[in-house]
């Protein structure tokens, strides 16, 4: 049975990346007139929507009408999916597997996107990033990552309404010991999970790999590297990091690949308890030279 | 509940039954793939031209292919889920000039009215919830049917008893219909003959 690391999934919660949100002109609103850019500190476990939410009070004070429905963001002129944890974005940008001509420099610090407020990309990314539709999307991948812990959906679908809204106001206001005080039941640590939910994620247009993995036996504890060798053999040929060219990245940390699995699916997971693994290349200059 | 050996021998035969009218695409993991269009009566455009006609006049424009008229293009998809061992139907709907269609769009044109009273309320059917993902292998935004009551569905109906292209066609007559993506009696007919049952 894993060990629940307390220190360890706080720091988790608790960490931050510093954004640069720099006002995109709309017909209505030219160069000229837009407001400054706006620099702010986001939770990685958060979303572009609930950024949006937090942000709409400071547009509509300058007099920007803004409809959540019709608000979206670009890194570099690519649409961001709104409905990804903002880490695992920052991550997939920061951390390429290979160098794509429109980003020759790593994404840095602070991460500097633009907001729009008009000519949403519906044919890029998923339509109306409202509030509501990122609390059923979240509530989607709780249930997902349950049936695959558990074999079933019942600790998701048997929550009482007060603590499923617990929950989900607990991750827009950033509060740890609120949503945990709920999440712990959903995991039910006294168990031993049946599979992990896991996503790896490769350069920013494949989309995200999701096999069977199995979860631990008490003969058999198996590591991130058994994970990744299982989902993609030609990349982890062995659990030897050594003989590995690519690298599994999680919360902007590199993962070591002798990581038990169990334990990382407890502490490490993002919100949606799921752990979503950006693929990295060792030996680009994005600092994981092991 | 289908393995993925399963859900890939399912779509082959499920291909030869249909005469093509189902292909199968994807390299590795295969999942299949129809394109049809639909063409609607296109009410607001005639009575813009003609504002103060008898009813049968409207009637007859309506029945008149050209601009009175909407095509729209469909592509329905059926993929294997890892997660819940079953088939997910997809749904991507378009105008004739490629814009994808709103969610009101696939409410009105494509879901048919039966189902409209539950899934307005709660987005949900007997069938399971419709909802927007990015597609598991294209990456781009599609509707779909949320598959986390499927087997049970499944179950209930007695398809767990079936060989997998019986359950995967039993599967599809059930979910096909709220996205209008329906099986013809020919499809099951080929597939008995495939002894596929």
């Amino acid at each position: 049975m894993s060990a629940f690391d307390i220190a360890i999934s706080e720091t988790i919660w608790d960490g931050k990346l510093p954004l640069q949100v720099t006002f995109h002109p709309t017909e209505s609103i030219s160069s000229a007139r837009t407001p400054d850019p706006i620099y702010i500190e986001v939770a990685r476990l958060s979303y572009l929507s609930l950024l949006t939410h937090q942000l709409h009070s400071i547009y509509t004070g300058l007099g920007i009408q803004t409809q959540p429905e019709n608000v979206w963001y670009d890194y570099n002129g690519e649409p961001l999916k709104w409905h990804f944890p903002i880490g695992l974005l920052y991550d997939l940008y920061n951390f390429p597997i290979s160098q794509v001509p429109t980003f020759g420099e790593k994404a840095s610090l602070p991460w500097r996107i633009n907001i729009h407020f008009d000519e949403f990309p519906i044919d890029k990314i998923l339509r109306n990033p409202t509030l509501d539709t990122t609390q059923d999307m979240f509530m989607s991948m709780l249930k997902e990552a349950d049936f695959l812990r558990h074999g079933t959906t019942k600790r998701v679908m048997n929550m009482s309404k007060r603590d499923q809204t617990q929950l989900w106001q607990s991750l827009v206001q950033g509060k740890y010991s609120e949503y945990w005080s709920v999440n712990k039941h959903l995991l039910e640590n006294g168990q031993l999970a049946r599979h992990i939910p896991l996503r790896l994620y490769m350069p920013y247009k494949c989309p995200p790999i999701q096999e069977l993995v199995p979860g631990n036996t008490e003969e058999h504890p198996l590591l991130i590297g058994d994970a990744m060798t299982r989902i993609l053999p030609d990349l982890f040929p062995s659990d030897d990091q050594e003989e590995c060219d690519a690298i599994p990245v999680i919360h902007g940390v590199p993962l070591p690949l002798d990581t038990p699995l169990g334990w990382a699916s407890d502490n490490l997971c993002f919100a949606d308890n799921f752990l979503h693994i950006v693929i990295s290349k060792k030996g680009t200059d994005n600092g994981l030279d092991t | 509940m289908l393995s993925r050996e399963e859900f890939d021998k399912a779509a082959e035969s499920l291909v030869i039954a249909s005469k093509e009218d189902w292909t199968l695409v994807g390299q590795p993991k295969v999942f299949l793939y129809k394109k049809s269009s639909i063409i609607l009566p296109n009410g607001d455009e005639v009575n813009e031209a003609q504002e103060e006609d008898e009813v049968n006049e409207e009637d007859e424009a309506c029945g008149k292919l050209g601009l009175s008229q909407k095509v729209l293009t469909m592509e329905h998809h059926v993929v294997y889920s890892a997660t819940y061992c079953v088939p997910v139907l997809y749904f991507m709907g378009y105008h004739a000039d490629g814009v994808p269609l709103s969610f009101e769009e696939v409410y009105d044109w494509v879901v048919p009215k039966c189902y409209h009273s539950n899934l307005r309320l709660a987005h949900t059917s007997v069938q399971g919830s419709l909802s927007q993902t990015d597609h598991p292998h294209l990456g781009m935004p599609a509707w779909f049917l949320h598959p986390c009551d499927t087997s049970s569905l499944m179950a209930t109906v007695g398809a767990e008893k079936l060989q997998p292209t019986g359950y995967l066609i039993s599967w599809l007559s059930i979910m096909g219909p709220v996205l209008s993506c329906s099986v013809s009696t020919d499809l099951l007919l080929n597939s008995v003959t495939l002894k596929a049952y």
